[in-house]
């Protein structure tokens, strides 16, 4: 596969007290066509600061970013051609436009006559399923379809590499359902390289072919998806409901044993814990027998992506 | 590549003239009841011995200054606003440069500046029947040599408003120092000639109201302290579009 893009050491600080805030350290990635990367972290941790060094939008202090092998700070002019990016979502476009109206001023910004783009543009409409509003005002449009409207306008330049952080951000389950079929197909079948950064755990599981996971500015975790499952999965979460409300002491001497989630719902205690190994399974299980406490159901299940993601920025 | 993105800057513009059509309107409107308020405000003060030179005085300087006005104020009010409804950094990422950006925005607002005032002109000398002799060529000459210089100072205010964002009592202060720019006395060549648009400003009130013809030199000169103007505002610019990127402060508002 062509690497498009090479991210290569970047460090990233701003000025603060007692010491510089360190936002980007040390990052180096590589995008390559047909690819779909996602970049997941907590809030802060610097996701939207990636996507604005590669936009060049950001001046990082030390690193290199090529884009087809072009540097992107100082040959800015030449790697825009190559670049799409909505960094804002909805905001990202002239709500008092029409979205054909966008697209081509838009298009027009780069160049691109509106009579040459013809076939284009309804290629994308029809891709996004834009084509029964192209003629609608945007404020008048959904927040998912104000989305949809700002990835029409990036791609109108049939950009190499796409850049998008949280496309699915306050956005209905059906149209976040839409928009990750979409990103899937418009990377493999043209060949792209997309970039997303998302909270949606979901949406990066079901879209990303690879996965870097970020914290405090640095790399902490990178590999597909699958690679995290592995190396993760092997832990089960075990959930124990009690018949009835656990003491404080019994609690205690249960957290001893391992770190466990409790709550007590309708005079229902329930606990779950991760089972790193089945002796702390015995172990909590002959507490709970030592404390008399009345079992009601043990359940065993498989961590999502999601508690993975929180496992991994935790430890 | 750079005529499509001129192109598209005139349609955007005149889509929102339309689609604002209440703030065309009333803009249009305002400077009609000026020019009214002008003429008969003079009128009532002067009585029946009105000096028309003063009237055609007054209504140039008056139509000077809105030229200033709106070439510097769309420009950094306009800044400020894409800031706010989140469009800056897409522009950003047009090959064409942002720079470029605004001054075909500058130049788009220009031309429908002179569309607004100078219909607004007849129209009030139409109401009013005081007719002034505007030499329309010479005057459409003069405003677009000097009108560069604005729109450096339009730089200036658009790169302060990239990094503070919100500007806008400076801009009203500067409206008020136009107001001097275009009254200061500027030909024959004299210390203030030398301000931004005072040249040019001046020379067009002297050319309607006492008839004068400018020799070729001086139309070079007000081309010069135009572009002069027009290359520093865009340098500070620049320094501010740097530090807005190493700030991170494009996406800010």
């Amino acid at each position: 596969m062509k690497k498009i893009l090479e991210v290569k050491n970047i460090f990233k600080s701003y000025p603060a007290k007692p010491t510089p805030f360190k936002a980007l350290n040390d990052i180096s990635l590589n995008g390559y066509e047909g690819e779909v990367l996602g970049i997941l972290g907590p809030n802060g941790s610097g996701k939207t600061t990636i996507i604005k060094s590669i936009a060049s939008l950001l001046e990082y202090d030390k690193g290199q970013v090529l884009i087809n092998g072009i540097d992107n700070l100082k040959d800015r002019k030449k790697i825009l051609p190559y670049l799409g990016a909505v960094l804002d979502g909805n905001r990202n476009i002239y709500w008092r436009l029409t979205t054909l109206e966008n697209i081509h001023y838009f298009s027009g910004l780069r160049g691109l006559d509106k009579n040459k783009t013809k076939k284009k543009v309804d290629e994308i409409l029809k891709a996004l399923m834009l084509e029964e509003i192209k003629d609608k005002e945007v404020r008048l449009l959904s927040r998912g379809m104000k989305q949809k409207v700002a990835i029409a306008c990036s791609l109108i330049h049939n950009p190499a590499l796409l850049l998008l952080d949280e496309p699915t951000l306050g956005l209905d389950i059906e149209i976040s359902r839409g928009m990750e079929k979409w990103i899937k197909k418009y990377a493999k079948e043209e060949k792209k390289c997309i970039i997303v950064t998302s909270h949606d755990m979901d949406f990066i599981e079901e879209v990303c072919d690879r996965v870097i996971i970020i914290q405090k500015g640095k790399i902490i975790f990178e590999g597909n998806v699958k690679d995290i499952k592995d190396k993760y999965y092997n832990q089960k979460r075990v959930r124990i409901t009690l018949n009835n409300r656990i003491s404080e002491s019994a609690l205690n001497s249960l957290k001893e044993i391992c770190d466990l989630k409790f709550e007590t719902v309708d005079n229902k205690s329930t606990f779950s814990f991760k089972m790193k190994n089945i002796k702390s399974f015995h172990s909590l299980m002959g507490s709970i027998n030592s404390h008399d406490l009345d079992l009601y159901n043990i359940h065993t299940m498989e961590d999502d992506f999601e508690d993975i993601f929180m496992d991994i920025i935790k430890h | 590549m750079y005529w499509v993105a001129f192109k598209s800057e005139m349609v955007r513009t005149f889509i929102k003239a339309k689609r604002y059509f209440f703030d065309t309107l009333s803009r249009i409107l305002i400077t009609y009841l000026v020019f009214i308020a002008i003429f008969y405000g003079l009128q009532y003060m002067t009585g029946p011995s009105l000096d028309g030179k003063k009237l055609d005085e007054l209504l140039i300087g008056y139509i000077m200054w809105t030229f200033a006005v709106s070439a510097y104020f769309e420009n950094s009010f306009d800044i400020s606003e894409e800031s706010t409804i989140g469009t800056l950094e897409q522009l950003y990422l047009a090959p064409i440069g942002f720079h470029i950006i605004i001054f075909f925005r500058m130049i788009s607002g220009y031309l429908f500046s002179i569309f607004y005032n100078v219909s607004v002109l007849y129209l009030t000398m139409l109401t009013t029947g005081h007719w002034i002799e505007l030499p329309i060529f010479h005057f459409l000459l003069i405003i677009t040599l000097a009108i560069p210089s604005i729109y450096g100072i339009g730089y200036i205010f658009g790169g302060l408003a990239l990094v503070y964002k919100k500007i806008e009592n400076s801009l009203n202060v500067v409206q008020f120092a136009l107001i001097l720019l275009v009254a200061l006395p500027a030909w024959p060549i004299q210390p203030s000639s030398f301000l931004p648009f005072a040249a040019g400003a001046h020379s067009i009130n002297r050319m309607v109201v006492e008839k004068i013809d400018f020799p070729l030199w001086w139309y070079f000169f007000i081309a010069a302290n135009s572009l002069v103007y027009f290359l520093i505002g865009m340098s500070i610019f620049k320094i501010f579009e740097t530090r807005a990127k190493k700030f991170n402060l494009l996406g800010q508002y």
